[in-house]
């Protein structure tokens, strides 16, 4: 308090007081305080920096006497160390309030660092560093330079150190793109970030290229420039740098292993669901501490960090992708990786294979023509069968990257080698179960994305595999099956053919007719779920979410209105014949928009069964003959919809049902341009129409055979299977390989003792008594006597009152021998 | 028999098939172990030393010098005292290792200036290590005197009075010892200054604060600042004769080994003049004369003397200055540097102090 009544002074008089002088007590006092605790003197220059510029001054004089020094004799004794180290920190927090002098601090400590930056003690070479950041934040040092220094910095074998640059650049760049959006600034620390990737010095190329994937996955630089400089990182002569620039584009192991964390956080983490580690901790603060909760609180701790990380995770899944996408030229990138990998230098295995799952994904997201890396199995040094045997390391990954590599516009001839190849090293009966799984995982995971690649021969052998006894070799020969009877039934043994579904027969599902023909349509599939026209409101043409959001509803509700409508009149009874008649035509044929339409269809005519049966039996059956029949169901559904457009003419939405979905699809696609809204929609509908027609034929399956739990999930997973294609980058994952159906093996009991006592790691141990504490070695009845009487009281007079006769009789006579001088006897 | 069992498997081991999973690393069994098993050996008895034949020299204790050296580090005070009285011990006995090792002793005892829990009879004592040190002659301190200037400066500047007051009297040693050597350094002025000009306070008196002054304005006063080498030769180009012969010998027979004017920046070399420099002669006006005028105001007795010195130097820097024309205001900005003597000289209780206010009319006019 002394302090705070200081005024500024006359300087003259300031002078005067060379030597010492009795003075006011305050003054005398003030310097005492001060003298010691930087601390305290800091926090007063913060709040009235002008009248206590004569003290920061001092240290100022201080300080820049001690750099002098520091250019002299850069090592300073360690006892000497502690007090510089408190004087930068209380310089660097002050100094911003005096603009001469904080430019000359930060030039000052910015020429140390550049020229005694070897010799410098570790602590204050970071002191430095980290007073150097607010003056850069305030302006009075030039961003790049002090980056410049840095990068000079980084150079030092200092671990620390190198650790805060990393993070204080990253932190920067925060500032400068998220916050003040200096475009102009960014633009020039990442030019010089990518300048600083052609460095010889392999420390400083790291640390940039640290920087810049840093800022692309936090989205500071995210574009194709940032990638592309990356990108030439696989290609440089550090294998490290190698693997740092490779694992960007791959992503984490965790994504390719196919593993999804999200999923089992939230079984787990039920209640702690969205509150924040901070809440957490509060609520745990104030709450009684008992042992439970603070188990709790652990778990709750780990299950909120364990979400933040799947979180980063998966913010890095999106921008792997986006970082293969935007390569500039992929076909030359992909080449240039393939000669390194078949160069014949010496290098780890891992490196290898790390470089193998980035070509496989540039060449399988790209759509590349790299031929030589399915390679034929007769040449041994080729790619990558050289590799395909069941002992070969980490053999299921390179079977993922063969995969993953082929894609629709590779020649069927190339990857029928491959197939080859993996059917003789794997798919033997000489070879253990596991071996024959994988690799008929990983020729069905191939097939899914060549199917023309197939040949009929092949695929009965694996399909013979269904009856072996190994539960997961004859899963996987199923699951071979059942894609084959999607994508084409023909390949297949008769009786593995299974029905067709309707979207089968009309043959709208394939992209492919043959190798290189797309099959070409003249709409989009499913657009039939949309309304006809768009509903016309005048600011259609601009995009708001409201306004289409609501139409969208409107949309929903007219067509599920419609149904509910023709539902209870199918259901009530009411019974207009041809209305019904109607109904039921439709959904038989069509396999209309909803669940409803399966539901119905169980009441449906028996005619219009039979007639599906037909379809099913007769497989040879020309497709011309069946289009001949919609064609004319086309005819009569029209004269129909007629019909009912008169009848229901009370709304115009029904009508809209009545209409013939592929014209109506045409007529959609054609007349407008969709927008994103509609197009997802779209998905949806589609979805769904899969979804009833494969419960209708696995409800039709159950009179010839009965259908077991593994039919349906095979579906399931072939149906998730076909979802991801089109989501993500549509590539196969390692878990798809090795997808076992039954547990592979039991745990020995090592293993399982091993597991048990890790559990009990960190676990209280049972048996053993506390060695302190409040009540350790005490009974109760001890400690009853440090008890308020009152408390216990009512439990000594309970007690007391519990007494037999006999007891108090005994205790009687005890008492009065005692009294009389005799030994208590029983 | 479950015996038996174990005892048949652990026999098989050896021999028992790996099982291969695919996909999965294989653990080696073919490595070698190579953890080092080693084991520790105890000295019963050191070495003996062979008393005699080495040259070195221990204080009483038994230390050699670069032990005490390393003990002025450590960080109890007593140890550290011990350190300086063990070194000074060695020192006084041989005096010729003050020279050989001025590398490792400068920055271990400089260093010790700056200590701020130090005491006062530690501090004489490191005094008087350092006046000890100061007796080596300037050729051979000047490669080791920035250094040791650098921390003096530093504790002169230092938060702490006790550091501040020791710094002074350390560097006044200096000024004292070598006057040419501190002449050549622009630090010692610029800070002294600076020191003189802010409001530092140091437990010294009065008189040894003059008598500072006296001397730091005494280095700068000596007429050897500027010494010539020039010689005068004709050269008879005709015959190619020489009129005299050129010895370069004296030209660097007392100079310093390590000093190259190429070498030394223009302004270590501009202040090594100071009385030829308008500007400086104007910062030290600007900056004694609040000072001066403030010890003849008290109107000590026993100061009057070193008044008269004071300002008798002073005055004799303004009459040497030569390059006055070089600053077109010089003369009003030095009346204006001179003002608080002025005044100090109209106070009435001055009139009986003659001797200090003639003193003051002659620097004035």
């Amino acid at each position: 308090n002394t302090i705070a009544f200081r005024v500024t002074t006359n300087r003259h008089l300031f002078k005067m007081s060379v030597v010492p002088i009795p003075q006011a007590s305050g003054k005398i006092n003030k310097f005492a305080m001060t003298e010691r605790h930087l601390g305290f003197l800091q926090e007063m220059v913060r709040k009235n920096p002008e009248s206590y510029k004569e003290e920061f001054l001092d240290q100022y004089e201080h300080f820049m006497q001690t750099i002098k020094l520091l250019h002299l004799q850069p090592v300073q004794h360690r006892m000497d160390v502690q007090p510089l180290l408190d004087s930068i920190t209380f310089l660097s927090g002050v100094v911003v309030f005096f603009k001469e002098e904080a430019k000359a601090f930060g030039d000052q400590m910015l020429t140390v660092l550049r020229e005694q930056s070897t010799g410098l003690d570790p602590h204050v070479r970071m002191a430095f560093c980290k007073a150097l950041i607010p003056l850069r934040n305030k302006n009075f040092i030039e961003p790049l330079t002090l980056l410049e220094l840095f990068f000079e910095l980084v150079k030092l074998e200092d671990k620390h150190l190198r650790k805060f640059i990393l993070s204080s650049i990253s932190s920067h760049l925060k500032v400068i793109c998220v916050q003040k959006k200096n475009l102009k600034l960014a633009g020039k620390i990442q030019n010089f970030c990518f300048a600083k990737l052609k460095d010889s010095r392999s420390i400083v190329v790291r640390c940039s290229q640290l920087i810049l994937i840093d800022a692309f996955r936090k989205k500071y630089f995210r574009d194709t420039k940032t990638a592309n400089a990356i990108s030439e990182g696989c290609f440089h002569k550090i294998p490290k740098i190698q693997v740092a620039a490779i694992k960007f584009f791959i992503g984490s192991k965790s994504d390719e292993d196919g593993e999804e964390e999200l999923s089992d956080d939230d079984e787990n983490g039920g209640e702690e669901e969205g509150k924040t580690l901070k809440e957490v901790m509060n609520a745990f603060r104030y709450a009684k501490k008992t042992k439970k909760r603070e188990r709790d609180l652990e778990k709750a701790k780990k299950t909120i960090n364990k979400k933040k990380k799947a979180k980063k995770e998966s913010r890095g899944k999106e921008c792997n992708l986006l970082a293969v996408q935007s390569l500039y030229d992929p076909q030359e990138f992909g080449d240039r990786l393939f000669k390194m990998l078949e160069s014949t230098k010496v290098e780890k295995f891992e490196v290898r294979l790390f470089r193998l799952a980035l070509l496989a994904r540039i060449i399988g997201i790209h759509r590349l023509q790299t031929l030589q890396f399915y390679s034929i199995p007769l040449v041994p040094s080729r790619y990558v069968q050289r590799y395909l045997q069941p002992k070969q390391r980490d053999v299921t990954r390179i079977l993922l990257y063969a995969a993953q590599a082929c894609h629709e516009l590779v020649p069927p001839d190339t990857i029928e080698n491959l197939v080859k190849c993996i059917a003789y090293n794997f798919v033997t009966d000489r070879n253990s179960p596991e071996a024959i799984t994988v690799g008929i995982n990983a020729i069905r995971e191939i097939f899914n994305n060549c199917p023309f690649a197939a040949n009929e021969d092949l695929l009965r052998d694996l399909s013979q595999y269904k009856t072996y006894k190994n539960k997961n070799v004859s899963m996987a020969a199923r699951a071979i099956i059942t894609l084959f009877r999607q994508v084409n039934p023909k390949l297949l043994h008769k009786k593995d053919r299974g029905r067709l579904t309707a979207e089968q027969t009309e043959g709208e599902d394939r992209e492919y007719l043959d190798f290189g023909v797309p099959a070409v349509r003249e709409f989009v599939p499913g657009a039939e779920c949309l309304p006809e026209e768009r509903e016309e409101n005048g600011e259609m043409e601009v995009d708001d979410d409201e306004e289409e959001e609501k139409s969208d509803d409107d949309g929903w509700v007219d067509v599920h209105h419609a149904e509910d409508v023709s539902d209870e009149e199918g259901e009530e009874e009411v019974e207009v014949e041809d209305e019904e008649d109607e109904d039921e035509d439709e959904e038989g044929e069509w396999e209309t928009d909803d669940d409803a339409a399966g539901d119905e269809e169980e009441e449906g005519d028996d005619d219009d069964e039979d007639e599906e049966e037909e379809e099913g039996e007769d497989e040879e059956e020309s497709e011309d003959e069946e289009e001949g029949e919609v064609g004319e169901k086309n005819d009569k559904k029209a004269t129909q919809s007629k019909k009912q457009k008169k009848r229901l003419s009370k709304s115009e939405m029904k009508a809209q049902i009545a209409t013939v979905p592929k014209e109506k699809a045409v007529k959609v696609s054609e007349g407008r341009i969709l927008t994103q809204e509609e197009f997802k929609k779209i998905n949806q509908f589609q979805i769904k129409k899969a979804l009833v027609s494969q419960k209708k034929i696995a409800r039709e399956i159950v009179g010839t055979r009965k259908r077991t739990l593994d039919d349906d999930r095979l579906d399931e997973e072939y149906e998730e299977k076909r979802q991801r294609r089109v989501e993500g980058d549509g590539l196969p994952r390692l878990r798809d390989i090795e997808h076992f159906h039954k547990k592979m093996r039991r745990a020995t009991k090592e293993e399982r003792m091993e597991s048990i006592m890790e559990g009990r790691e960190g676990r209280e141990e049972y048996g053993k008594r506390k060695k302190n504490g409040p009540h350790v070695g005490k009974t109760n009845r001890e400690n009853a006597k440090k008890k308020v009487f009152n408390m216990v009281k009512n439990k000594i007079r309970g007690k007391n009152r519990q007494r037999s006769f006999r007891d108090q009789q005994c205790s009687l006579k005890n008492y009065l021998m005692k009294q009389a001088g005799r030994k208590p006897g029983n | 028999r479950m015996g038996s069992k174990k005892k048949k498997a652990q026999k098989n081991a050896a021999f028992k098939k790996t099982k291969l999973k695919v996909g999965k690393v294989l653990k080696k069994t073919n490595t070698t172990d190579s953890t080092v098993e080693s084991r520790k050996v105890v000295l019963l008895t050191q070495l003996e030393e062979q008393s005699g034949s080495s040259t070195a020299v221990y204080s009483y204790r038994g230390l050699s010098l670069d032990n005490l050296c390393s003990q002025l580090g450590h960080y109890s005070k007593s140890v550290r005292k011990n350190a300086i009285v063990g070194a000074k011990q060695i020192l006084t006995s041989a005096p010729n290792l003050i020279e050989a090792h001025l590398r490792t002793i400068i920055p271990a005892f400089a260093r010790l200036i700056s200590m701020t829990d130090t005491d006062a009879a530690t501090h004489a004592q490191l005094k008087s290590l350092l006046e000890l040190v100061c007796t080596v002659p300037p050729m051979s301190m000047s490669p080791h005197f920035p250094l040791f200037v650098a921390h003096i400066l530093r504790g002169l500047t230092h938060s702490h009075e006790s550091v501040r007051s020791f710094a002074l009297t350390v560097i006044h040693l200096l000024l004292d010892t070598y006057p040419s050597l501190c002449r050549d350094n622009t630090d010692i002025f610029q800070t002294i200054l600076h020191f003189i000009n802010s409001n530092r306070k140091t437990s010294h008196s009065t008189r040894v604060l003059l008598d500072f002054v006296t001397s730091f304005l005494k280095i700068y006063d000596s007429d050897s600042a500027v010494v010539s080498y020039c010689v005068e030769v004709r050269l008879n180009t005709e015959d190619g004769t020489l009129s005299k012969r050129i010895d370069m010998c004296p030209a660097t027979k007392h100079m310093d080994p390590f000093h190259f004017p190429v070498l030394t920046t223009s302004a270590a070399g501009a202040s090594s003049s100071l009385f030829t420099s308008p500007e400086t002669l104007l910062s030290l006006t600007q900056a004694l004369s609040p000072l001066v005028a403030r010890v003849a105001m008290e109107n000590d007795r026993n100061l009057s003397e070193h008044l008269v010195r004071l300002l008798s130097l002073m005055k004799r820097g303004v009459e040497r200055q030569p390059n006055k024309f070089m600053l077109v205001d010089f003369d009003e900005r030095y009346a204006k540097a001179c003002d608080p003597l002025l005044k100090a000289a109209k106070i009435p209780s001055m009139k009986d102090n003659k001797k200090v206010l003639a003193a003051i009319a002659t620097l004035l006019q």
